[in-house]
């Protein structure tokens, strides 16, 4: 397999540094400074800045070089949707360790994303424990080869699925999507134990109380993605279990 | 098939039947017409088969405790258009004199093999599990509660599904992802997995020469020398147990 597909959310971004990265847009974020200004307040989101640094491979990550490293597999609260680095529940994890971050989340992956990119820089970067907050079970991926995104993420969210297509069944049936979580989480365990590295797995919904951090109203700048409360849960999660 | 339980079996418990799948009664009666020299090359009109499938549909040594091998795979490993004394799977556990807990499904690829060795093996504890694995183009998937397999053929064209089956990178990380999970599994319970690939068509996978005339019922599948020469291959492949 090409080992374009190993790289991050995509390679137009990689090694670059910016403002925004979607959903948390420009335009989101001015929409949302009109229309709901008090939450953007709240959470200060006025004088906040983020930005989001990729590394050579497209992720948001410290470079990919052969220091002892902690590595984090997930989705965009992997990533770190609308919050900056200090407070990205990864980065905090990997400074408490005093251990490289690289961090291979990535917005709107599941659990199949984790598993490819897993068993790609596993052997090679060779961490000392890999953290996964697997992602929802209604998220598959597909690799469209001719396309501009090359992998595609697709759930029952997608906005492209059509009712009449198989492709909308196998997303729409919860079956799927567990079986594939447990498929992928088994094979990434044997990874970690084949290369001598500790695995650590939960799923987000157990580290992070969702009603809760709507209820506080602690969001990220897109007011989608849990904000500083939410990450810390995360985090002391996280310390917890990998102990 | 209903997804309520993930080891369930294509097929029904307890049931008894002459023909299966694409070796059915009309598909002999043609051949008989059209190929008859390849079906008297391998004496089919002398023989019969049984389909015998346990209480849990599979055409198997029911699974009781003791010690057995655990064989997974596609209509090759069922023993499709094969008595069943013929199968690999039978000769292999024969060999080591141990239990045939065969779950060879007709039509599926690895990700049927790895929902049903997720499910049996943790319960069965076999002294080996055996995987010979389909063809890559093959992808099951669950819609509403039934497991429904498919392939590239059988995949509706215009859908966007159906390059889980046709581009070679999805299928090639589904294979690994299956056999992946699987090896874990085994080594949950320290039990040796080992697995092939059927990667083409099963003549070249076991380098049967060109012209070939050995062949199953159904003249699709794999004949009593194909059988015995994969069953030679996984018990060398095994050595002891």
């Amino acid at each position: 397999m090409s080992d374009s597909y190993y790289t991050g959310i995509s390679a137009l971004y990689a090694q670059k540094s910016g403002e925004w990265i979607l959903p948390d847009d420009e335009h989101t974020y001015n929409r949302n400074m009109k229309i709901n200004r008090d939450l953007m307040l709240k959470n200060e989101w006025d004088k906040r800045k983020i930005t989001y640094h990729l590394n050579s491979e497209g992720f948001r990550s410290d470079g990919f070089n052969l220091d002892s490293g902690i590595m984090f597999l997930g989705c965009s609260f992997t990533f770190g949707i609308g919050i900056e680095d200090e407070h990205l529940w990864t980065k905090r994890i990997a400074n408490h360790y005093q251990m490289t971050h690289w961090n291979l989340g990535q917005p709107g992956s599941g659990s199949d994303t984790c598993f490819r990119l897993g068993y790609h820089w596993i052997p090679i970067l060779k961490p000392q424990i890999v953290v996964m907050m697997a992602p929802s079970t209604d998220r598959m991926e597909m690799i469209i080869p001719e396309s501009s995104e090359r992998v595609h993420y697709v759930g029952p969210w997608f906005p492209e699925l059509n009712p009449r297509d198989t492709y909308y069944d196998y997303a729409m049936t919860q079956e799927n999507g567990k079986l594939a979580r447990t498929k992928n989480i088994k094979a990434l365990r044997l990874i970690c134990a084949q290369n001598n590295v500790k695995f650590v797995v939960k799923a987000f919904d157990d580290v992070l109380d969702i009603p809760e951090y709507r209820k506080r109203q602690d969001l990220g700048r897109d007011l989608e993605h849990p904000g500083i409360w939410g990450h810390d849960q995360i985090y002391q999660a996280f310390i917890k279990a990998i102990g | 098939m209903k997804t309520g339980k993930r080891g369930t079996s294509i097929y029904a418990g307890n049931s008894i039947s002459s023909w299966l799948g694409i070796d059915s009664e009309e598909m002999y009666k043609r051949n008989r017409e059209i190929n008859s020299d390849l079906l008297e090359a391998n004496s089919w009109s002398l023989r019969s088969i049984e389909y015998k499938f346990n209480e849990e549909g599979f055409r198997s040594d029911v699974f009781s405790k003791g010690d057995g091998g655990l064989f997974l795979g596609c209509g090759v490993t069922l023993g499709i258009g094969m008595e069943r004394e013929y199968i690999w799977t039978k000769r292999v556990s024969d060999y080591f004199g141990i239990a045939e807990w065969n779950l060879g499904q007709h039509g599926v690829g690895a990700d049927t093999c790895c929902r049903l060795g997720l499910y049996w093996i943790r319960r069965l504890r076999p002294k080996v599990v055996v995987m010979l694995s389909p063809v890559w183009n093959r992808k099951e998937i669950a819609i509403k509660d039934q497991y429904t397999q498919y392939n590239s053929d059988t995949a509706p064209k215009t859908d966007t599904f159906r390059q889980l089956t046709t581009i070679r990178e999805n299928k090639e990380l589904n294979q690994i992802r299956n056999i992946l999970a699987l090896q874990h599994e085994c080594s949950r319970y320290n039990i040796p997995f080992y697995v092939r690939q059927l990667q083409s068509d099963w003549m070249t996978a076991i380098d049967m020469p060109v012209g070939n005339k050995d062949r199953s019922r159904d003249l699709e599948h794999p004949g009593v020398q194909g059988h015995l020469t994969i069953a030679t291959r996984f018990i060398r492949d095994i050595g002891r147990l």
